[in-house]
């Protein structure tokens, strides 16, 4: 074959191909997949649900600080007192669960010191750390006093860590703080609450009680028929072990079935939108996610 | 008095340059200081795990379940090993295909586009593999292979993609070594009237062996240290898939374990340990594999009279056991029915192979009889393609590696597309110049843009003078002594290593022990370790390249060595210097696994105020938005789009650069 013949064939190849991809990777985006939060136990999952509890499958969110809160530095205390309070709460509510209104604090006045402070930790938390710091700023700054915070990610353990060497001033957990840092000296405040919604895509059910969940998840049933729903395989999606959804995930599966244990060979994704991402791909999926990312399924 | 003020001149440029020799040494040792400090951290904090869970259980262990505490690491390595064969499986005959094309095959000026082209490939930063990975090839996989995944995230796909990552390095060494088969060898065979074809296939492949086989070995280098794509395709479940060769199970690797389980682990538990364990092993595989590399390739131009074995004790052990076993009477024997024995090995590994890939798909027997059809299927059109008319066999290999490059070029064609038609929708001035909002769904870039122009500039200004000093020194000043091997093994190693565990480095020693926390100046420390032996070598081998008669020249006119060299030598070697820095900073702007642990923050509305704390950048920006944040589809695109389009257009700017010195400078 001449040279020119099999350079002609591959542009003409290329770019047929060129063309094609450019068709068929332009109509991305029309994501219209039956992907859907399932009732638990027969409760919606709602930010309603998991303030007044009857929705089970729900954390708290936590940071850690040196010692006792209110044995705290003022600064750590003044921004914290912030955060839980309704003001706080409110742009704490975009993202996740605002504390019941019987835990919330007052709005507390003008700082009277300078507040400087250091926060590391969860990138769960971060963004929403940053918007309430942002808030505090721009609500605090007429006071006169000297406001410096500085938030970085790094995940649970780096801020956990960093607060016990005394290198950051608040750690953000998306987990709760193990017992070892807890003998560091560490102990955790409230900041709000998070729920856990259970989203699948064409499994033909609106509502699993935590037994059968927890079913699925330890491999018991492994198609959607067995819980009443389509005939179709179950795949089953996970968050990585160290994730603090997870931690909350398994304590439940682990109250409703004794001995509880996580099946071999599932997905496990080391984020919220990976997960979510894939069961709104995957026909006859199940996935855990966080209720605040719910209006994006 | 003249001739005594001419002496004294003399003596004290020479004693100049003794001085100046020190200085170029001292700077050189910059390597061996970083590969100990790296060995020392990693090492070091791994000796908890290897004392709390037991050398022997660690190692051997079959489960790795650090909820419960169980640190057993064989999983992981396994997972490690499996999607590291899978990509070789791929890349390997696909980049030697496109390697024999471009050399052998394409017209002359269509060889000059296609190979930096191929090269383009290792300019798309990691992230965006991944990226491409969940978004296309994981859907895709799940609708072909809906019978045997429902999950789509597997093995398959991080070997797919890891192959692909892999491509650049196995097509450039692979195409180098054809390239330097001498031209002698193909008028011999010509002239006896063997056809371009067979030419190619029967005398230019292998007697280029041992350079492909170091292009396979260097793909696989590549392909085990990558992090980011693969921790974002396998599904990252440490099981043993069932049976072992389901290429559609569910899988990790000891990159993705990494990268997964080290933001949240307890600092300085046994589970953070057993994670420095796990980068320990990594970096132990990949030191082994390239050095087996570079002993083949020491062999290579050994056979075509290049540079002499400048390797060490050890390499010389495995080359001499080598050409001992090669030598051997039994071998000899063997060698002699070397086809027949090629050829029934060859079939049998192939029947096994579409035995056990059919397996998946039907019940055993089945399997087997198709598995024996696809052998005898595939040996016949061999059969064919050797005794038919040569002029035809010529014409469809010809065209087959013809049809296998173009699919090459259209991957790229897709992954470049998929970035920029979506991408580029999302590009506006607000996104550009506005500082992100909401988690990044709102608002713009800019803080990351920033940031990453922070971290480049602060990486090149550490990298690039202790690379060039360094390169300078080996190319001119080092005699061929133990201190000078030392300093080359030390970057080789350096090369080698993966880009996550010099994140962990960094992790351990500046934001940790140094107390610095996450900083802008944590991460350029880390990115400048992780490109300087790129600039050292690539100093060092334009230095090589200006020719002896421009120093001898300098030298004869009375200038000192260091004259020489800094005011002849350099400007001469500068456009290569240039370019190699340019190529080693845009993989290094598009690195996310080295600076997710000591410099990166996901969501920051300002700027980093001073080099000590955090920044954003592009690369860990798009990773953060496609995991954490949900509905910032458009951002992701615009993110990846921004990324894609600062590092070719580094990539670009570079090839530029060396076109132009290509063409201005005839020695």
């Amino acid at each position: 074959m001449d040279n020119k013949i099999i350079a002609i064939i591959v542009v003409a190849i290329v770019a047929v191909a060129g063309v094609g991809a450019f068709f068929l990777l332009n109509n991305n985006g029309g994501d219209n997949s039956g992907a859907y939060a399932v009732n638990v136990d027969g409760v919606e999952a709602t930010e309603a649900h998991v303030t007044d509890g009857t929705y089970t499958i729900q954390r708290n969110l936590i940071v850690c600080i040196k010692g006792e809160l209110t044995a705290a530095p003022y600064d750590v205390q003044h921004f914290l007192n912030y955060i839980t309070s309704t003001e706080g709460q409110a742009v704490l509510g975009e993202e996740f669960v605002p504390l019941a209104s019987s835990q919330m604090t007052t709005v507390p006045g003008n700082p009277t010191e300078a507040i400087t402070l250091t926060i590391t930790g969860s990138t769960t938390i971060e963004p929403i750390m940053n918007e309430l710091a942002e808030a505090y700023e721009a609500k605090y700054s007429g006071s006169g006093q000297t406001i410096n915070i500085s938030i970085s990610g790094g995940g649970s353990g780096v801020g956990a860590s960093n607060v016990a060497a005394d290198t950051s001033d608040i750690g953000m957990c998306s987990r709760d703080l193990k017992a070892s840092e807890i003998d560091q000296g560490l102990s955790s405040v409230q900041i709000g609450r998070d729920g856990v919604a259970v989203i699948v895509n064409g499994a033909g059910v609106e509502n699993l009680t935590l037994e059968q969940i927890a079913k699925i998840y330890s491999g018991e049933y492994t198609n959607w028929n067995q819980v009443g729903g389509a005939d179709k395989t179950i795949a089953v999606f996970a968050r990585d072990d160290s994730s603090g959804t997870r931690e909350c995930f398994d304590g439940k599966m682990g109250e409703a079935v004794s001995g509880w244990d996580m099946k071999t060979g599932v997905v496990e994704h080391n984020s919220t939108n990976a997960v979510l991402n894939a069961v709104k791909t995957t026909d006859g999926g199940i996935g855990y996610v966080s209720i605040g990312a719910l209006k994006d399924l | 008095m003249e001739a005594y003020q001419h002496g004294l001149a003399k003596r004290s440029s020479a004693e100049k340059d003794q001085i100046i020799k020190y200085i170029l040494t001292a700077v050189s040792a910059v390597a061996v200081l970083a590969i100990f400090l790296i060995i020392l951290f990693i090492a070091y904090n791994s000796a908890d795990a290897f004392a709390n869970v037991g050398i022997l259980e660690f190692l051997f262990g079959t489960t790795w379940d650090p909820a419960d505490g169980i640190y057993g690491a064989v999983p992981v390595i396994t997972g490690t090993i499996l999607v590291t064969l899978g990509a070789v499986a791929f890349a390997v005959p696909v980049g030697v295909g496109c390697a024999i094309y471009i050399s052998e095959v394409a017209p002359v000026k269509y060889r000059n586009i296609l190979k930096p082209v191929c090269e383009v490939f290792a300019g798309i930063p990691s992230v965006v593999y991944g990226f491409i990975g969940l978004v296309v090839m994981v859907p895709i996989i799940q609708d072909i292979f809906s019978g045997q995944t429902v999950y789509g995230s597997s093995w398959l796909a991080g070997s797919l993609l890891l192959g692909v990552m892999a491509l650049p390095t196995v097509i450039s060494v692979s195409e180098d070594a054809i390239h330097a088969v001498p031209q002698s060898y193909r008028e011999a065979s010509l002239a006896m009237g063997a056809s371009k074809w067979e030419t190619t296939i029967k005398v230019i492949v292998p007697a280029a062996i041992s350079g492909i086989s170091a292009a396979a070995i260097l793909g696989i280098g590549r392909a085990i240290g990558e992090t980011m794509a693969v921790m974002m395709v396998t599904g990252n479940n440490p099981v043993f898939p069932d049976p072992l060769w389901n290429i559609f199970s569910v899988i990790t690797t000891i990159t993705g374990t990494l990268a997964s389980e080290m933001p949240e682990v307890v600092f300085g538990s046994v589970h953070y340990s057993a994670l420095f364990a796990l980068a320990l092993i990594l970096m132990i595989m990949v030191l082994f594999i390239n050095y087996c590399a570079r002993v083949v390739i020491r062999r290579t131009r050994r056979r075509f009279g290049e540079d002499g074995d400048k390797n060490g004790r050890l390499s010389a052990i495995i080359g001499r056991a080598a050409d001992r076993l090669m030598e051997s009477p039994a071998f000899r024997k063997m060698a002699a029915r070397k086809q027949e024995i090629l050829r029934a090995v060859g079939a049998v590994l192939l029947f096994v192979f579409a035995w056990m890939m059919l397996s998946l798909f039907t019940d055993g027997l089945i399997a087997m009889v198709a598995g024996i059809a696809v052998t005898v299927a595939v040996i016949g059109i061999i059969r064919y393609l050797q005794t038919g008319d040569s002029k035809t066999t010529q014409e469809l290999c010809h065209g087959s590696l013809g049809i296998l490059m173009a699919m090459v070029v259209m991957i790229l064609v897709i992954i470049i597309g998929y970035i920029f038609i979506n991408g580029i929708p999302a590009l506006s001035w607000e996104f550009l110049t506005e500082s992100p909002s909401r988690m990044g769904r709102e608002g713009g870039i800019f803080p990351a843009i920033v940031g990453t122009l922070e971290l480049m500039a602060g990486t090149i200004a550490i990298a690039l003078p202790l690379g060039i000093i360094a390169g300078v020194y080996l190319a001119e000043y080092s005699a061929d002594n133990r201190w000078t091997r030392i300093i080359r093994e030390a970057i080789d190693i350096l090369n080698g290593t993966p880009s996550i565990v010099f994140g962990l480095f960094g992790m351990a020693m500046f934001v940790q022990m140094m107390g610095w926390g996450r900083s802008m100046i944590a991460g350029w420390i880390t990115l400048a370790l992780m490109i300087l032996p790129v600039i050292i070598r690539t100093t060092e081998e334009a230095v090589i390249t200006v020719p002896h008669e421009l120093r001898e020249a300098s030298r004869a006119m009375g200038a000192s060595k260091w004259q020489t060299t800094v005011k002849v030598v350099l400007p001469a070697a500068i456009s290569g210097i240039v370019t190699g820095s340019i190529l080693a900073l845009g993989r290094a702007a598009g690195e996310t696994a080295p600076i997710m642990f000591t410099a990166a923050v996901g969501f920051s509305t300002s700027m980093a105020g001073s080099i000590f704390e955090p920044v954003m950048a592009l690369p860990y920006h798009l990773y953060y938005l496609s995991m954490e944040v949900t509905g910032a589809t458009t951002q992701q695109y615009g993110t990846a789009c921004v990324l894609l389009i600062i590092v070719l257009s580094m990539f670009l700017f570079a090839s530029w650069i060396r076109y132009r010195s290509n063409k201005k400078i005839r020695w």
